[in-house]
């Protein structure tokens, strides 16, 4: 009974194990296909598997990469759909928020962005300079981690300058305690606090891309925003917050409304 | 039961502008009548342009007589294959009789059309002679012309269907339109979904139907289900030609039509609302809410479950929406040709469901698909939309050779089989001669007018998935973190709160340690160790430290500081009773005698014993009220 039961284990860590390797062989067989459709000019066919291994939650800056390159190739043939540059902006996005260091994928993103915006000159379209919110602009000037290192100083600043002043007899040390405490205090709470805002950040809200030519702002009651800015271009990037139906709450630079879902290409979630 | 026999097809006439788009057809109530008995011709003329049907005319063979006709204006607007289309027109009805035996043509009707007329196909009647037909005659509630259907319609106006229901001629209700509950004494809607759960893309079929208690009734002044979150294809867009039925329900016959049947695909899933319909049902019987509003009720709300299908098995290529059963057939002509020069390759998709809107083609280098024409038709049917969808492209091939244009395929999900499947046909190959423009086209492309993309340039795919951290790690998503920041200042903070409440803890027990009743305490333990050990000086100074201390914290008096012959007095006033206050007298007395006169009084475990009882019942001694101190 014993050995049954060890061999049965056996049996299922194996199966286990196998159907894992057949998956992870399954997305890479699938990213070869998508490249060599490129490679014969299928570009459809390729943006079809690249598309795939996305549904499937696959996520690699290369494969973002070359389903990026390949909407560049369809936007610039014949068969080019409307959004094709919105979603090659979304892949090269995608590439740099995966590897930050990634000089070609930045170098693309820059290119389809001037090309959108050179194609919406030409169609008289007006573009709106977006600048980040200031809270967000703020908790940006820093990485989220060194934010928690600077949070990790401050405390131990603020701890040796609170034994100082309050368990050293001596006057010269109560002062210097005082002043440690004080610069501690300040770095402790500026920096937990950004820490705490990087980190709600990171988990509230989702980066996202525009692929449609224009996407139109909406109020909370669904109705449309007139004014500047209420039309984000294709390619922006925007921080998709709350879901309703199929309507999600964006944030755009300073502008805030509801987009469809339809109208964004939320980025694999990396942070 | 009254038998629709669709003698004459739509007539669809494509011969010119407004007529392009305009049908009429003819529908005949019966194919034998009697002599003398009437039957219904009905005409729809409907037209999707803006010239109305006008001044309808019906042909029939001497031996028939015409009354009529009655004529009303209908209007159809469907969202049809993502566009709407308005079909406006008129519905007319003529009453005619048989007045001699024989065979005889009915129509065609003849209807205006803007500066033509279109006509219908013409039917045939068969006039048999002496009396009426053995028939089941159902009651027809749009018959304008018929008295006794005038009865009918009177509120509970007995016999007649139940001479129906004998004879066998009340017509049996399919299953779809049996109620379990009548929802309203009256009249009700009840709306139902088919399936109640699906995947994006797949048909769900709405039904609404009324049911009145009050015998026939008419639809009026209704309005349509919202549907925003669903495509709709309409199958059934209003009662007026569909089966009246009787349905017993909860022991009573209820008349009950069909108002409407629409095949609608969810676009996207979660759960999603099918609004109610409101329905004015007008007729005899039925209290009307308001003027030409008949008696208003409305469907109930319907939920659809929408879900995507399942990622697992799922097709490359495979298009959200894309669901039903379907067939790829192509044509690709011709099959020789020179090199930049173009084939022709229709491609057909035809089956039942949401027909997809794109398939994939088998691109290579050499080889551009532009943009198709479509062309489409599409059908609903009782149990399923039906139809076929043409892909016309003009395909342009460059390179000289034998070219094989290779396999279209379509993914799409069964929903039925619950999985995926891929429809495929081969397009085979295409003999390409080499060409002169063909030499000609490098040159012309090397010209250096031609315009450089800003998007060339950006480099080759990548063969391989290069290693890459996958997500870096953040301190603040770990619990450690927190505690530790926090802890440190905390901890400090805590250490010091810690330290002044010792410091606090020791001076209070200090402070205690000097309070009256310690003293009290201490002198009598003084007291008790004096007198065991029978040093009577002792005991006697320890008692008065302990009475005149216990005195002084009780009842507010110096006792020391009062004689003693005023000390018993002095005490009564201050809220000792008269037994204690002799007590304490005593006590001190026998201190006195103790000390200067030993043996005369109490010895001194004695006198340690009382003052002990008088220093406890102090404690209980109330002090005494600002008054009576006064």
């Amino acid at each position: 009974m014993k050995h049954l039961l060890l061999a049965s284990l056996a049996f299922l860590v194996v199966v286990a194990f196998g159907a894992i390797a057949r998956a992870a062989d399954s997305n890479e067989a699938l990213f070869s296909e998508a490249v060599g459709a490129m490679d014969r000019g299928a570009i459809d066919d390729a943006i079809d598997r690249f598309e795939l291994l996305a549904d499937r939650g696959f996520s690699h800056p290369d494969a973002s990469y070359d389903r990026a390159l390949a909407y560049v190739k369809r936007a610039q043939s014949s068969r080019a759909k409307a959004g094709d540059l919105g979603r090659a902006a979304a892949g090269f996005s995608e590439a740099v928020l995966a590897r930050p260091n990634d000089t070609d994928a930045e170098r693309g993103l820059d290119r389809v962005r001037q090309e959108i915006v050179r194609r919406r000159a030409r169609g008289s379209a007006k573009d709106v300079e977006v600048r980040p919110s200031l809270g967000r602009a703020i908790v940006g000037v820093l990485d989220e981690n060194t934010w928690a290192w600077l949070a990790i100083v401050g405390s131990v600043a603020l701890s040796i300058g609170l034994v100082l002043r309050l368990f050293v007899a001596s006057q010269r040390a109560r002062l210097t305690g005082a002043v440690a405490a004080s610069l501690g205090a300040l770095v402790f709470f500026v920096a937990t606090g950004m820490a705490f805002a990087a980190r709600k950040d990171r988990l509230d809200y989702r980066p996202a891309v525009v692929v449609v030519e224009e996407a139109r702002l909406l109020d909370d009651n669904g109705v449309t925003i007139n004014g500047p800015g209420s039309i984000v271009p294709e390619g922006a990037e925007v921080e998709v917050g709350e879901r309703r139906g199929t309507l999600a709450h964006v944030e755009w630079g300073t502008l805030d409304g509801f987009l469809s879902l339809g109208q964004l290409r939320l980025l694999a979630a990396t942070r | 039961m009254k038998r629709h026999l669709a003698v004459a097809a739509a007539l669809w006439t494509f011969s010119v502008g407004a007529r392009a788009a305009t049908s009429v057809h003819l529908t005949v109530g019966q194919d034998h009548v009697a002599v003398g008995e009437s039957f219904q011709v009905d005409v729809s003329a409907l037209s999707d342009s803006d010239d109305d049907p006008t001044n309808a005319r019906l042909h029939v063979s001497p031996g028939l007589a015409v009354q009529g006709p009655n004529i009303s204006t209908s209007q159809q607007i469907s969202f049809t294959n993502g566009h709407f289309e308005r079909r406006r027109g008129i519905e007319v009805t003529w009453i005619v009789t048989g007045t001699k035996p024989g065979r005889f043509t009915v129509g065609p009707a003849t209807v205006d059309v803007g500066n033509g007329s279109l006509q219908s196909d013409a039917a045939t009647i068969e006039v048999v002679a002496g009396g009426f037909l053995q028939r089941n005659r159902g009651f027809d509630p749009s018959n304008p012309f018929d008295p006794f259907g005038l009865l009918r319609r009177m509120p509970n106006f007995p016999g007649l269907d139940d001479l129906e229901a004998q004879a066998g001629g009340r017509p049996s209700a399919p299953d779809e339109y049996t109620a379990a509950h009548a929802a309203d004494p009256m009249a009700f809607v009840r709306a139902t979904v088919t399936p109640s759960h699906a995947v994006v893309g797949q048909e769900v079929r709405l039904r609404i139907y009324a049911y009145g208690s009050r015998g026939p009734f008419d639809e009026i002044n209704s309005s349509e289900p919202s549907r925003a979150d669903f495509l709709s294809q309409v199958v059934v867009d209003s009662s007026y030609r569909q089966p009246r039925y009787i349905v017993p329900i909860d022991g009573t016959d209820w008349s009950v039509v069909k108002l409407r049947e629409v095949a609608i695909f969810p676009l996207h899933s979660g759960v999603l609302k099918v609004g109610s319909m409101k329905v004015g049902m007008r007729g005899p019987g039925y209290p009307e809410n308001g003027p030409l509003q008949g008696l208003v009720r409305y469907s109930p709300e319907l939920s659809v479950v929408v879900s995507d299908p399942p990622l697992a098995g799922r097709p490359p290529g495979y298009e959200l929406g894309d669901v039903g059963n379907f067939n790829l057939s192509a044509n690709v002509d011709p099959r020789r040709i020179d090199a930049g020069d173009a084939v022709s390759v229709k491609i057909r998709v035809e089956g039942s469901g949401n027909l997809p809107h794109t398939v994939k083609l088998p691109e290579q280098n050499g080889v551009d698909w532009p943009a198709p024409t479509t062309k489409e038709a599409i059908t609903p049917t009782s149990s399923a939309i039906t139809g076929w969808r043409d892909f016309n492209y003009v395909v342009r091939i460059e390179n000289p050779g034998n070219v094989d244009l290779g396999e279209v395929t379509l993914p799409f999900y069964d929903p039925g089989a619950a999985r995926y499947r891929i429809a495929r046909v081969r397009l085979g190959n295409v003999e390409v001669a080499p060409s002169q423009k063909a030499a000609v086209t490098p040159n012309a492309a090397a010209a250096p007018s031609a315009a450089k993309d800003p998007l060339d340039g950006l480099g080759p795919p990548r063969k391989q998935l290069r290693a890459f951290t996958t997500s870096e790690r953040h301190l603040t998503d770990t619990r450690t973190f927190w505690l530790l920041v926090a802890l440190g200042p905390l901890s400090v903070l805590g250490l010091r709160g810690v330290v002044e409440l010792s410091r606090r803890a020791r001076r209070r027990f200090e402070s205690r340690a000097r309070s009256t009743s310690t003293l009290v305490k201490k002198a009598l333990a003084e007291a008790r160790t004096a007198a065991s050990a029978k040093d009577a000086g002792p005991v006697s100074g320890a008692v008065e430290r302990a009475v005149y201390a216990s005195v002084e914290a009780r009842l507010g008096l110096k006792g020391r500081a009062t004689l003693r012959n005023r000390l018993h007095a002095e005490l009564v006033l201050r809220g000792a009773d008269d037994e204690l206050a002799k007590d304490i007298v005593t006590v001190l007395d026998d201190c006195d005698r103790l000390r200067f006169a030993e043996g005369t009084g109490l010895g001194p475990n004695e006198l340690v014993s009382l003052a002990t009882s008088v220093v406890t019942r102090l404690d209980r001694a109330r002090p005494p009220s600002r008054d009576r101190a006064a």
